[in-house]
């Protein structure tokens, strides 16, 4: 036969931004939606003060900048001795370490530091946008297909102890043992430069070289296209500085694709400090599911002299929304006709990361593909993602734009999207929510607002939900401004963010958890809410920077759900390998042979899985029904499960180990938690 | 009348062992013809397209199964590579051959049907046959998993689970093909209902050998 036998052809590295429940990226999934409508356990009826808060604080060794990621059921080993599967944390510090936490209980796991021989973490490079030193300040990524149990992508800097080299290293870590899986990259490298004006320019080579000490990398790393996306920009716009995105394999740390936004760094009609950096205030670039990413760059030159195909001629794209395809070549650009303004300003349109809505129907039913951005000015950018609107000095032409709409010093964070809405933490002012209209177009009001007004740098908006219901938005508040003081974690109806549940602050102490520090994102998945703070509670602002908090709320007395597998029968089918992911589909129906029915949600939970598998549409892992930490899916069910009714089950499974794939199962009933 | 009943349950003897044998085959393989009509597709020629034949694992004993293919016909359509004769079940053991539509696709498979392990841990092995585009993704059917044709390994013995799906308006039909052990079963009673008429009527050497042997 001469077909091709895929049979035995390894396929690891498959490409998602994240499992249903799981928070493996930035803000959720690659579109940047801080969504996670996975979540049973916590609704607006029960996140009261009374019934919800502080559980416990993690305690680790440095500042936190970076989301917590949370990865549940986790294969754990202690050497060759199986530990069993547990939900996890995993928490990246300015120390260079990086921490696994059992999510439920808290315990550590491991802890890795990424400090090599004769190195410490870096100074902070005379910037103070972070204190004290610089390890990890972007969010790592996860990819739960790479290797045998899931990797951990992650990007380190140090400085040579006695001396000044700096260095980036982008690290691929084992996510059951915390150990590199292969040698870090180090990141290096260069690009082309024709008019030999750009930072760092070497004239033997006619390229741009790229400066470690001179590159913060703020912005989340993004795994799309089997590649890891890292975004560079300045330490407080400290030339020579320049704007960077350099992808790496993800499965050998080999660089792919370099595109430097400002490479000559022209024209000169700006501060010589700016340039086109891509920080994003840590968001991650938004990937659409073609897989081009979407990136905005702040204040440095933007070259309005376009070549045939209508791109500025030098290659330098400051203040401008980018479209980039998988390989980094600039497809399409959006760039405000008042970008030199910006630029003189320090106005950065890059200060806020983009988000791809999901596609909105208009009344003729006409589709709209959207991504929405915004940064320093308080303008909000609706662009069409097929046609993003270029540059027209006499006017934007844009699907949509609302001028002064994010309070008056614009957006130093990331939007989210819930269920037709939007929702904006600009600094200095009320969190908002704009809900779109029939015309597929945003109502200029905001139909609600908080009662709270977000010091500098604003709040990053997350929110849980269960489908289009229990709608809940956090968002975490520096009680002082330039972002920190003591940190309180809010919690919102996601239908009006004029109603506020809970916050940290109402019951004095109890619920203290740290320091605040800027650009911080709430992570919620299974009943919990992990968010990150530099110093411990009650230390005076910049006492102790060293240190870092993750708190970690929830209820405190929740119900479990029902045990209904004595009146489930299962019924299972085979496997089916879907040869473009790699991934395996199996359909299981239940079938109620019990004489009541079944409450929704009915879930079927997956026990002792084998340990090179992992589901990869779970919505949600035990963490108080015994055994924990296994993962489920709930039935395709909009009403009970009727006596002697069935329903189909799609498990969709990565198996990194290409084992037989074993497990045993349970059926839990209700709303309440699993 | 000793003889006879002698006779009587040698008869019986042999028609319970056949009846065992065919009863055993009719759990160990089963047979299907496949038909998909692809006029959809070859309505819109230049788009590349591959068959795919999976057979996958689910229990606890890799390639303990096989499905056995005989009478394809394309309906005018090509492959660029042999279509299979056999796959046995492993892991993703995927077989894929690039594919011009024609009007129709048919085929017959057989199946072996062994299931080992605990049901409660394992799962049944499959068959599944698909189309997939020039991206390597399935055309999506009706079956939340995406193929045309599925067919389980049954965990708890008895027949298989065997299921087909359409696109559009590609529609898949999967028909059981009548099992030669029950037409063999059902053929070996007449013989032996007829042996003792047989006998009387004294027939070949061999046939009063037989008889010999029944006491007849």
């Amino acid at each position: 036969m001469d077909g091709v036998i895929l049979g035995f052809i390894t396929c690891f590295g498959w490409n998602f931004s994240a499992l249903a429940a799981d928070v493996l990226t930035y803000h959720n999934d690659n579109a940047r939606t801080g969504l996670n409508p996975d979540e049973i356990t916590l609704t607006p009826q029960n996140v009261r003060a009374d019934t919800f808060g502080l559980k416990f604080k993690l305690i680790v060794d440095g500042q936190l900048y970076a989301e917590p990621l949370y990865v549940s059921s986790v294969p754990i080993f202690n050497g060759s001795q199986f530990l069993g599967r547990h939900n996890i944390v995993v928490v990246a510090t300015e120390h260079d370490s990086v921490y696994a936490f059992d999510a439920d209980s808290g315990k550590l796991f491991w802890r890795i530091s990424m400090i090599g021989p004769g190195e410490i973490a870096s100074d902070p490079r005379n910037c103070g946008a972070i204190l004290d030193e610089i390890g990890v300040t972007s969010t790592p990524v996860i990819d739960r297909g790479m290797g045998p149990f899931g990797t951990i992508y992650v990007l380190a800097m140090t400085r040579a102890a006695n001396s000044l080299p700096y260095s980036y290293r982008l690290h691929a870590l084992d996510l059951s043992t915390g150990k590199d899986v292969q040698p870090p990259a180090l990141i290096q490298a260069s690009y082309p430069d024709p008019g030999g004006h750009g930072p760092n320019y070497d004239p033997t080579t006619g390229k741009i070289n790229f400066d470690p000490g001179y590159s913060e990398q703020r912005a989340a790393l993004v795994l799309a296209n089997g590649l890891i996306y890292t975004a560079w920009a300045a330490f407080c716009d400290v030339p020579p500085s320049s704007g960077w995105i350099i992808a790496y394999d993800e499965k050998t740390l080999t660089q792919t694709y370099v595109l430097n936004v400002d490479p000559d760094e022209t024209p000169a009609l700006i501060p010589v400090t700016s340039a086109a950096g891509i920080w994003q205030s840590g968001a991650g670039a938004a990937v659409d599911v073609e897989g081009n990413l979407y990136v905005a760059t702040a204040n440095g030159p933007f070259d309005p002299s376009f070549d045939q195909n209508g791109f500025p001629i030098t290659g330098d794209y400051g203040d401008t929304i980018l479209k980039l395809s998988p390989s980094l070549k600039v497809t399409d650009f959006f760039t405000p006709s008042d970008q030199l303004l910006r630029a003189d300003a320090d106005q950065d349109l890059g200060a806020g990361g983009s988000l791809i809505l999901p596609d909105l129907y208009d009344s003729s039913n006409q589709v709209h593909h959207l991504v929405v951005a915004a940064g320093k000015e308080p303008t909000m950018y609706l662009l069409n993602r097929d046609n993003l609107g270029r540059y027209s000095p006499a006017g934007d032409v844009v699907y949509q734009k609302l001028p002064f709409v994010l309070g008056g010093y614009g957006v130093w964070s990331a939007p989210a999207y819930f269920n037709g809405a939007l929702y904006f933490g600009p600094r200095d002012t009320f969190m908002s929510r704009f809900t779109f209209n029939s015309n597929a177009k945003l109502d200029t009001v905001p139909d609600s607002v908080t009662s709270t007004s977000f010091y500098y740098p604003g709040t990053n908006p997350t929110i849980s939900s269960f489908g289009n219901s229990n709608g809940i938005v956090w968002a975490a508040e520096a009680t002082t401004d330039q972002g920190l003081g003591q940190e309180v974690l809010h919690a919102y109806d996601a239908l009006d963010v004029g109603t506020e549940l809970y916050n940290s602050a109402q019951r004095g102490t109890r619920d203290q958890f740290g320091v605040s520090s800027k650009f911080i994102v709430p992570t919620i998945s299974n009943g919990k809410v992990y968010i990150g703070a530099i110093g411990l509670p009650g230390t005076i602002v910049g006492n102790n920077p060293s240190s870092g908090t993750v708190g970690v709320f929830g209820l405190f007395n929740p119900t479990p759900a029902t045990d209904v597998s004595s009146t489930i029968q299962v019924i299972r089918g085979g496997f089916r390998y879907l040869p473009a992911t790699g991934h395996l589909i199996q359909l299981v129906t239940l079938r109620n042979t019990g004489a009541a029915p079944v409450p929704l949600p009915v879930s079927l939970v997956l026990d002792n899985l084998s340990n090179g598998a992992v589901l990869a549409n779970a919505n949600g892992a035990t963490t108080i029904v015994s055994p924990v930490a296994s993962q489920y899916v709930n039935a395709p069910l909009t009403s009970n499960l009727e006596p002697s009714q069935s329903v189909t089950v799609r498990l969709d499974f990565i198996d990194t180990l290409r084992q037989p794939l074993l497990y045993t199962t349970r059926v839990l009933a209700g709303v309440n938690s699993r | 009348m000793c003889n006879t009943l002698r006779g009587f349950y040698r008869i019986l003897m042999l028609a319970l062992v056949l009846t065992f044998i065919s009863a055993a085959r009719a759990q160990d393989t089963f047979a299907y013809n496949v038909l998909l009509n692809t006029s959809g597709l070859s309505a819109s020629p230049g788009i590349l397209y591959a068959l795919d034949f999976e057979f996958n694992n689910g229990d606890s004993t890799l390639a303990n199964n096989t499905v056995t293919f005989s009478g394809f016909d394309l309906g005018g359509g090509t492959t660029s590579a042999a279509l299979p004769t056999t796959l046995t079940d492993g892991f993703a053991n995927d077989y894929q051959d690039p594919f011009t539509p024609g009007d129709h696709i048919s085929y017959t498979l057989t199946m072996t049907n062994a299931f080992n392990g605990d049901p409660n841990l394992y799962s049944p092995d499959e068959f599944a046959f698909s189309i997939l585009d020039g991206n390597g993704n399935d055309i999506n059917t009706t079956s939340p998993n995406g193929s045309f044709v599925t067919i389980d390994t049954s965990e708890v013995g008895g027949p298989q689970s065997a299921a087909a799906y359409s696109f559009g308006d590609i529609t898949a039909t999967i028909v059981a093909v009548p099992e030669p052990p029950i037409w063999l079963l059902f053929g070996s009673a007449c013989v032996l209902a007829m042996i003792p008429e047989r006998c009387r009527k004294s027939g070949t050497r061999s046939l009063r050998s037989l008889c010999r042997y029944l006491g007849r």
